[in-house]
């Protein structure tokens, strides 16, 4: 071993103690946290909108804190170090959809009280409604917890440098990876089960600064190595990458032309509109950002949250376009791809870079930690809402208005709401490690594609449509939902797809499997459309209609009047 | 049986929801100000997601089908493409402010009337019983 890889080694050796530091740091601050929500927390409202008292301005970096997980942090920055100009298409998508959240917010905010199904329970029959509303929710909050979780036991062996042999202690790559997702899994339960929305909606505050300020650090470290000029930056990225100036246009990695295959081509542009449409109208129906428009006073807050949130959410994606040319830049792809080759390690390797340049190797122990810690902050805070939306659903729908009647003790409903929160943590727990060697990074657009397939109907028309019904909803969440898991479980992300070039089978299944029918990766083209008409057909093929229901809530929704 | 639902329907008894009985609630719904409130917010939502959508898959169409424009290099590296996305951004943050500016300035005013109206008719009813059954 020669003495510069010697160095190295024992400065990332620093670095890895200061990342353990940072994040055991970041976890007694977010437990005592906890133990602070949990003194202040004494009923329903407080535990599912944290008492509705949070100020715009706090829930707007909670939104964020909630919306920007691990994948847009690593990966989209890793994208665009990877891919250039592609990586960026999905940032856009992933801001543009706060606008289609910007009118919702005040509407759902006045017409609900804790979940979702609180919009359509105000006008329907209750149960049947509550029942479809409660499978989506926790169908939607597992899909994505799973994405996230296994991110976490890749991304922690991966920041401990271990995911290529190498032990820490004593543990190998493997059983680390295991330890990071039970770890994360435990602590996102206590979070939830002892804190409830207040001690989530903290953590996202908490969060949300430490990811802004660490994008924010790291750009500025950025543009300052190219003297703030952007287009001395975006050429050398074009240059580092290999591809030229082909890497600052389209076409890299969405919408790919294969030579020679027509059909093909057309499907892999398809499938951009498709994830591309998942993600704008994904946003406005996933779980746990709907159940934050709760926990502000009146509708006003909730939309004023959002514009915040945008503002916050627009910053963040422009800096992430600063990390991911930065990283192309300044690491090259080869190495970016040597540590991981889907880039997820672009912005650490960015960090350790922008470090040792502005102060040699201790600099990079301490940049790396420091954004590794951030890395693991975003993963936490984000699992910890998800638990906490399906956990909510489960115990405000499922026990309270299902199993109870509608009538249960408001001590009973939150207790069985922590218990809920168990048994999520536990089922995701289990499921993520049973996983974790899968490629899960299409879970991600799934869970956006099952959201607006069976979510977004049901929001949209329960506000908009007076012919709207019980059996509307029910269609419409079980055919979104349906049709998304069908669509996807035909589709080549779980067989039938193989390297263009090097054959390597690159689906879930086993090569010999091959159930491929449907060509999209993303079944949001199609699902998405399907859940409207199903739930437009449900509403015409029932009778049911409550004219009256409609205009108080169509009043309430706009005025406020009535609204708690 | 303060945890009942309050804007259930159904048999929940304690719909103190909008406190108003039906009949009042669909008053207040013909109400001219409410009509306009409701034309203005329709108005205004359909145009954003309409500007939105279309803008946002107008790009996507460009990014799949006119790799030639995007490419048009403008100022040294930058290109069509970089600026159209991050023109993406511009516009969002425009029409955002649009929309809550037009909703703080036409609408919110006109829903809070509504709905002092409606409290203070409110209030006013159950002083009426209230006289009428305390004495």
């Amino acid at each position: 071993m020669t003495s510069a890889v010697r160095e190295a080694a024992q400065g990332l050796d620093a670095a890895h103690a200061w990342t353990l530091a940072l994040c055991g740091l970041f976890i007694v601050v977010t437990l005592a946290i906890t133990v602070r929500a949990r003194r202040s927390t004494k009923g329903a409202v407080d535990y599912y909108a944290g008492g509705r008292g949070f100020s715009s301005t706090q829930n707007g970096l909670a939104l964020t804190g909630d919306y920007l997980s691990a994948a847009s942090f690593l990966g989209i920055a890793g994208l665009i170090a990877l891919n250039g100009y592609d990586g960026f298409l999905y940032s856009i998508g992933f801001l543009v959809a706060w606008l289609l959240v910007l009118p919702m917010a005040q509407l759902m905010r006045n017409c609900g009280r804790f979940t979702m199904a609180d919009l359509p329970a105000f006008r329907m029959r209750r149960m049947r409604v509550r029942l479809a509303c409660t499978t989506s929710t926790v169908t939607v909050s597992v899909v994505y917890l799973i994405a996230q979780m296994v991110g976490a036991g890749a991304l922690v062996t991966m920041l401990l440098g271990i995911d290529r042999g190498g032990t820490f202690l004593g543990m190998s790559g493997e059983q680390t990876r295991t330890a990071a997702i039970v770890l994360v899994g435990v602590l996102m339960v206590v979070y939830i089960m002892y804190g409830g929305m207040k001690a989530a909606t903290w953590l996202q505050i908490v969060k949300a600064g430490l990811l802004l300020t660490a994008t924010g650090l790291m750009t500025v470290m950025v543009l300052a190595v190219f003297g703030f000029d952007v287009s001395a930056l975006l050429t050398r990225a074009a240059d580092n990458s290999g591809q030229g100036q082909a890497f600052l246009e389209p076409g890299r990695l969405f919408g790919v032309e294969v030579a020679g295959d027509p059909r093909q081509s057309l499907f892999n542009k398809l499938d951009l509109f498709s994830l591309g449409l998942a993600l704008v109208l994904g946003t406005a129906a996933l779980p746990h950002i709907l159940i934050r428009f709760y926990t502000v006073p009146d509708g006003r807050a909730a939309r004023s949250s959002v514009k915040r949130t945008i503002v916050l959410v627009g910053v963040f994606y422009l800096m992430t376009l600063a990390l991911g040319f930065g990283a192309a830049a300044l690491v090259g792809p080869e190495r970016i791809a040597a540590q991981d080759a889907s880039g997820n390690a672009a912005v650490p390797q960015l960090a350790a870079e922008l470090g040792r340049i502005a102060a040699g190797p201790v600099g990079a122990a301490l940049m790396l930690a420091f954004v590794s810690a951030v890395a693991l902050a975003t993963i936490l805070a984000v699992i910890a809402s998800l638990t906490l939306a399906s956990s909510s659903s489960m115990a405000h729908d499922f026990f309270g208005h299902i199993l109870m009647w509608g009538r249960p003790k408001e001590s009973q409903e939150v207790g069985v709401a922590r218990f809920s929160a168990v048994l999520v943590g536990a089922v995701a727990i289990l499921l993520a490690v049973r996983a974790q060697h899968l490629n899960v990074a299409f879970l991600v657009g799934l869970a956006f594609a099952i959201a607006a397939a069976a979510n977004l109907p049901v929001i949209v028309l329960t506000m908009f449509w007076r012919g709207f019904n019980t059996k509307g909803v029910e269609w419409g969440v079980y055919g979104g939902l349906g049709c998304s898991l069908l669509l996807v479980l035909l589709s080549p992300v779980v067989s039938g797809k193989a390297h263009p070039v090097t054959g390597e089978n690159l689906s879930l299944l086993p090569a010999w499997v091959d159930i491929q029918v449907f060509p999209l990766e993303n079944p949001g083209l199609v699902a998405i459309p399907f859940g409207f008409v199903s739930a437009v057909v449900g509403s015409l093929m029932s009778g049911e209609r409550d004219g009256a229901r409609y205009r108080e809530m169509r009043l309430r929704a706009l005025t406020g009047l009535g609204a708690n | 049986m303060r945890y009942l639902e309050e804007g259930e329907a159904g048999p929940a008894p304690a719909d103190e929801g909008t406190g108003a009985p039906p009949q009042r609630a669909s008053r207040l719904a013909a109400d001219a100000r409410f009509v306009r409130l409701r034309r203005r917010f329709a108005v205004q939502s359909v145009l954003l997601v309409t500007v939105f959508l279309g803008w946002y898959m107008a790009y996507l169409v460009l990014s799949v089908y006119a790799r030639g424009l995007m490419a048009v290099p403008v100022y040294g590296a930058v290109n069509v493409g970089l600026l159209l996305g991050v023109g993406q951004f511009a516009t969002t943050f425009l029409l955002a402010w649009l929309f809550v500016w037009y909703s703080e300035h036409r609408l919110d005013p006109l829903a809070e009337e509504i709905r002092a109206d409606a409290e203070q008719a409110r209030a006013a009813a159950l002083a009426r019983e209230g006289r009428v059954v305390r004495p």
